[in-house]
């Protein structure tokens, strides 16, 4: 039989129980003071976020106009209803080739720029400068800009002429209106894009470059060898983070193509469907706020499924 | 991320909202000389957009007059710039909504079925205003189910505008009559770098070919008939011109619209309405131009774009608001309209003072016996895109008119 512990050890116990419980008084009012500091984030987050997102959610099982409000439950018929609706579908297709399109290219051409002003070059930082440019000016004034430039009587085509081309009308064919836009895209993120991989250049260590070099790797198998695994972390953030954008383009459609979908919903991008059936007269919120989440759902699945992909190459 | 920049995008246009209907929180008491007698005011909020300092004018003249008139009522005018329907649906989603406002006739239909402004008839017994003052295709515009819910307070109308040194200078001696007519001048003007006619490929421009061949595209009952013979024997008579290079899109020639592809010199001939009056003397003072009524197919054809005050359904205020908006659309609101020359005022009888007035837009005020105002049915703008998707496919592609307006017609009916 073993006697009863000693009272020492009982308080002791007791006392580091209590330490660790969160009742504990102390760790109470720590807790209450960290919740204190977040609030504000929290509540603006709650508010404009987390609730709208909620509402959004309700939303897209009703038929609901801005006019006319509620106007009854339909279940799942809104998303039914996107299977059918040609309108969606040539959104939808119109904007994952978009994306095919510019994701790709942009991160390409930031990277070689990158790795170009990473070098010790006269100028570099002029040319950093002027690269990021686009980045920090609003989007739409570089849209209300690429609009006169590509104009049928614009800059570009007037350039052409003189070259004795004879220059289609870009924004007004069916064919190139969605490229066109697709190049103003690139030209404008490609900034953004070439300062993270930039930064994350630096942060590679040059005994690497120093190990291969001794090893007797050129300066291309440098770059492939070295550079590109190195920036692995990089690369993903900078394509996560220019898929997410091209999804939600929208800005771009709306100024150059009039908003309306451009020469036969050849600009017509899922974000400016929503955009038309929310506010455009369209008089379907229910139906927009059942394609945002359907918006979300795809970049959700595509971010995993990326995740997962660099995982197993990191493996 | 979609769904939660959507959501955001919701809060905050409602958020722009601001103070519950403003006036709502009316009866502010105005001092009385000696204290005892108390006269209470009321304040109506009035919104609607204004695209020059002339046409802003205009509406601040009526409002001194109204409140002068009327010393007890004071009238907030509120403009929206940029999107206006956006932000007036988000305000009645929110309650919130000016007393009185702007209504374009293209977009009424789905306010009036779905209860968002009120019915002004109560009103108009009670006061026994006379609603024949009205020309008569305007106010139908505004009716829904026998009752009506906004008074026009102008109206602008579809004609010929055109060059009248290039008519000159290719021996044409008066503006076509007939769509033979049209074709064939348009034939001899397309030359040195001018297009004969410059039309988009537009609900507003086809609807006019569409009346001018007997028919509508959108029925009284609101019904759309995209792919009715009428309509189709308009669209192949678009089709045509484009066909022969004589007819192209104001983009193609490198202008915002037909209006500036006329101002430019790029045009010939465009179908334009009272709007273009102001834009060409600004743009392009020195131009000779003329205003010819529209040629005609089987008929005389053009349509009004008209404008209506209409009452939120929320006012707190409903007889100083429908004291507003018959004194705005009565004859004497409409008197500054007329003045201001602008648009055409709704009023039936100063339509011959608007013509002694302005003489150049003469052939504008013809056109209002005759023009019929957008009427469209339930989500007017879905009808809008569809049928200048098949015009745009016209245009583009060279589809055939008739399968490009069935499909345009199956499209709205999904």
């Amino acid at each position: 039989m073993e006697g009863r512990p000693a009272t020492g050890a009982r308080l002791r116990a007791q006392r580091a129980y209590a330490a660790a419980s969160p009742w504990n008084a102390d760790r109470l009012q720590e807790t209450a003071t960290g919740y204190l500091f977040v609030l504000p984030v929290l509540a603006v987050y709650a508010v404009f976020t987390v609730g709208p997102a909620v509402w959004a959610a309700i939303l897209s099982f009703q038929d609901y106009n801005l006019i006319g409000g509620f106007r009854g439950w339909v279940g799942a018929g809104n998303y039914v209803r996107m299977l059918r609706d040609p309108v969606f579908v040539k959104a939808l297709l119109n904007t994952v080739y978009y994306v095919l399109g510019v994701v790709p290219t942009q991160t390409f051409i930031a990277l070689v720029m990158a790795v170009v002003l990473n070098m010790e070059l006269r100028g570099r930082s002029v040319f950093r400068t002027l690269y990021y440019l686009p980045s920090v000016t609003s989007s739409v004034v570089i849209s209300l800009l690429f609009l006169q430039i590509l104009s049928e009587q614009g800059l570009l085509n007037a350039a052409l002429r003189a070259l004795g081309f004879h220059p289609p009308n870009w924004l007004q064919n069916t064919a190139l209106a969605l490229p066109s836009i697709m190049a103003v895209n690139v030209w404008t993120t490609v900034g953004t894009m070439m300062i993270l991989y930039l930064a994350a250049l630096q942060n590679i260590p040059t005994e690497l470059y120093e190990a291969a070099e001794i090893d007797g790797a050129s300066p291309w198998q440098q770059l492939w060898h070295v550079t590109v695994p190195q920036l692995r972390n990089a690369t993903f953030f900078v394509v996560t983070n220019g898929i997410i954008g091209c999804f939600q383009v929208f800005d771009q459609m709306f100024i150059m193509t009039d908003g309306n979908g451009g020469p036969l919903n050849s600009t017509m991008t899922l974000m400016l469907y929503i955009y038309k059936n929310a506010f455009g007269g369209y008089n379907a919120m229910g139906y927009a706020a059942a394609i945002s989440f359907a918006l979300f759902a795809m970049i959700l699945v595509i971010v995993i499924v990326q995740r997962r992909l660099f995982r197993e190459e990191a493996a | 991320m979609g769904a939660v920049l959507l959501a955001g995008l919701m809060t905050a246009l409602a958020a722009c909202g601001g103070s519950p209907a403003s006036s709502s929180k009316s009866g502010s008491t105005a001092p009385g000389a000696s204290g005892a007698q108390e006269q209470t005011t009321v304040t109506l909020t009035l919104s609607g957009w204004s695209s020059s300092p002339a046409e802003l004018k205009i509406v601040q003249d009526q409002i001194a007059a109204f409140e002068k008139l009327h010393p007890d009522i004071k009238v907030q005018w509120q403009p929206v710039p940029g999107d206006y329907m956006q932000k007036i649906q988000t305000e009645i989603a929110s309650h919130t909504e000016p007393d009185v406002f702007y209504l374009d006739s293209s977009v009424a239909y789905d306010l009036m079925s779905q209860g968002a402004i009120q019915p002004l008839d109560p009103y108009v017994a009670k006061y026994k205003t006379d609603l024949s003052r009205f020309v008569p295709n305007l106010l139908k515009a505004f009716q829904y189910q026998g009752k009506t819910y906004g008074f026009p307070k102008g109206f602008s109308t579809l004609a010929l505008v055109y060059n009248t040194r290039l008519f000159q200078q290719a021996g044409i001696g008066q503006p076509p009559k007939s769509w033979a007519e049209l074709e064939a001048d348009a034939r001899q003007l397309t030359r040195n770098g001018v297009e004969g006619l410059v039309m988009d490929p537009d609900f507003a421009r086809l609807g006019a070919l569409v009346e001018q061949a007997g028919g509508t595209l959108v029925d009284s009952q609101g019904k759309a008939q995209l792919d009715s013979p009428s309509a189709i024997e308009a669209a192949a008579f678009y089709q045509k011109l484009v066909r022969e290079g004589v007819l192209k899109q104001s983009k193609d020639v490198g202008a915002q619209w037909a209006g500036d592809a006329l101002a430019k010199g790029k045009a010939a001939m465009v179908f334009e309405g009272n709007w273009v009056v102001a834009a060409l003397r600004q743009e392009s003072p020195d131009l000779r131009w003329s205003v010819a009524p529209l040629p005609q197919g089987k008929q005389a054809g053009s349509l009004a774009f008209t404008v209506a005050y209409v009452m939120g359904k929320d006012t707190k205020h409903p007889e100083a608001a429908y004291q507003l908006i018959d004194f705005l659309t009565g004859p004497q609101g409409e008197k500054f309209t007329e003045q201001g020359g602008l648009e055409m005022p709704s009023v039936e009888s100063m339509l011959s003072t608007f013509s002694q007035d302005y003489p150049e837009q003469k052939a504008f005020a013809e056109a209002a016996s005759y023009a019929l105002p957008w009427q469209l049915g339930p989500n007017g703008q879905t009808v809008i895109d569809a049928v200048n998707k098949a015009l745009q496919s016209i245009y583009l592609q060279g589809a055939d008119p008739k399968q490009a307006l069935q499909q345009a017609q199956a499209s709205i009916h999904q």
